[in-house]
């Protein structure tokens, strides 16, 4: 059984397609890219996937379940934007993830917070948006789910907190977990990629092996995907 | 799982309308306090009084309205905002996610209520109200207000005024009164949410649109409400004599036309308001 499989969905916003017959399937354990431009449906992909949109055709199955409260379970999933409760603390959020999620484990969140040097009763409105973005992640990652789901993890952020991110969620997970990681910053992810999927205009452009897709094409997936996607 | 929600969306209510109640309860027993005294009836004092009365006015009308519409607001906040994606992502459904917001928000109201009748109490057995109220008070609570009345056939009846004016004997009123006022709070809530939801399903101003949809909800309710009372109780209502006088209709219809129309409609928005949540999200 596939942790992800996705027969011929569509969504369409009225007249416009967002995403056209995509038949995807990803298994257990491995990281991998999203890949593609602005508009092309990566979003719109990965509300699906959470139950944060309704397809207009075609299904999803994780784990074998339909989405719902089953598959939340299963899925930690990072948006692209803060949204959090800027009055609460650290502490506050912590026990809220603790109480709703039973693969929570709120040791390894205290303790990545510490190596962060974030305090627990800080209020998140007293953070920059760096911290409660690194915040955030710490709360995803504390998660002992089946697939992560990043959207934009290490957009907008330093060097420096983009390796600290890559780092933890490289080490974070466990070994049968699945990270879903979508991003424009290529070549910062291009070496811990497992299987790579294009996107181009809600269709599947490319579905492969990272490794693979070097060999067959004899060039980087930045460059690549600089070709497929030239303006 | 709906206990871990209404417990999470007490504290999000809670950390704004507790402290207003408690304030409001403050203000009532300062008030009681500096009324035992003879400060109070002092002339040197009649400005503090008048304004320690209007705060207290005031603070009852802040306390109601932000009781409405503070979770309101929250509802939107939480659920059609940015905070949508943790909500709409956590393991439960999103009829679960409106049921427990209803439940709190009702608690708050029934708790806001309560600290309004214990802050009225208050002045009333401090001697501070209107004597006319607390003389209705006392002929409510030891039943008195015994009305005879001859109908049109010539027969004697005697009743309570409670059940002249209502329709209901004392307790029963009350019972009915109180479903009427958490059923019609359930049903502003509903009102509320709903139009927040139908109003995101627009694609431009989303916030705007549901202030729109609340208006126009509102006046199509309060015409099929007027239409409803109108049928349902055709005959005006009568003055009250006292003692041997004239036959006296109640309204008793009028309140369970309200309350069946409160009810069937609060449920037909809750519906709507979930199947909207439930298939037709799209945050941005």
């Amino acid at each position: 059984m596939a942790l992800v499989e996705c027969r011929n969905l569509t969504k369409n916003y009225g007249k416009k397609t967002a995403l056209s017959d995509v038949n995807l399937r990803i298994e257990g354990g491995g990281l991998i890219g999203l890949l593609g431009p602005n508009g092309s449906g990566k979003t719109t992909l990965i509300k699906i996937l959470t139950g944060l949109l309704t397809p207009t055709g075609g299904e999803v199955l994780i784990k074998g379940n339909p989405v719902g409260v089953e598959s939340k379970k299963v899925i930690s999933y990072l948006p692209d934007h803060t949204y959090l409760n800027d009055w609460m603390r650290v502490n506050d959020i912590i026990r809220y993830f603790a109480d709703f999620y039973a693969d929570f484990e709120s040791e390894r969140a205290y303790d990545m917070l510490s190596k962060l040097h974030i305090t627990p009763t800080d209020k998140l409105k007293t953070m920059s948006k760096g911290t409660k973005e690194k915040v955030q992640l710490i709360l995803v990652m504390s998660r002992r789910a089946d697939l992560y789901i990043l959207d934009e993890p290490i957009a907008g952020v330093d060097p420096a907190a983009r390796d600290y991110i890559l780092e933890t969620i490289v080490g974070s997970h466990a070994e049968y977990a699945s990270i879903l990681l979508s991003t424009h910053l290529i070549t910062d992810i291009e070496p811990i990629l497992d299987d790579v999927i294009f996107l181009k205009d809600g269709v599947v452009n490319l579905a492969a092996p990272a490794e693979e897709i070097r060999r067959r094409e004899g060039k980087s997936i930045d460059a690549l995907f600089r070709e497929v996607f030239r303006c | 799982m709906l206990g871990k929600l209404i417990k999470h969306d007490f504290k999000y209510l809670g950390r704004v309308l507790l402290p207003v109640n408690l304030i409001l309860l403050g203000l009532s027993i300062l008030g009681v306090l500096f009324a035992k005294t003879p400060l109070f009836h002092s002339g040197d004092y009649t400005a503090i009084a008048v304004l320690l009365t209007i705060g207290y006015s005031l603070s009852i009308g802040a306390a109601i309205l932000l009781s409405i519409l503070f979770p309101i607001l929250c509802f939107y906040r939480n659920l059609f905002s940015a905070q949508g994606y943790l909500s709409f992502t956590l393991p439960t459904t999103p009829w679960l996610l409106l049921t427990s917001k209803l439940i709190t928000s009702l608690c708050f109201a029934v708790l806001n209520a309560i600290v309004i009748l214990v802050s009225g109490f208050l002045f009333i057995l401090s001697g501070v109200g209107f004597s006319s109220i607390s003389f209705a008070v006392k002929e409510y609570l030891s039943g008195l207000g015994v009305q005879h009345y001859t109908d049109l056939n010539g027969v004697s009846h005697t009743q309570t005024t409670v059940h002249a004016l209502t329709g209901y004997d004392p307790v029963p009123f009350l019972f009915v009164l109180v479903l009427m006022l958490l059923i019609g709070y359930a049903f502003t809530m509903l009102t509320g949410y709903v139009s927040i939801a139908i109003g995101q399903q627009s694609n431009k101003r989303k916030v705007g649109s549901s202030i729109a949809i609340y208006i126009v909800l509102s006046i199509v309710i309060n015409a099929v409400s007027s239409t409803v009372m109108a049928f349902t109780n055709p005959s005006p209502i009568q003055d009250i004599t006292w003692g041997v006088g004239t036959h006296i209709s109640s309204v008793s219809p009028l309140f369970s036309s309200t309350l069946i129309l409160n009810l069937i409609l609060g449920a037909v928005f809750f519906v709507v308001c979930g199947l909207i949540m439930n298939k037709r999200v799209n945050l941005e």
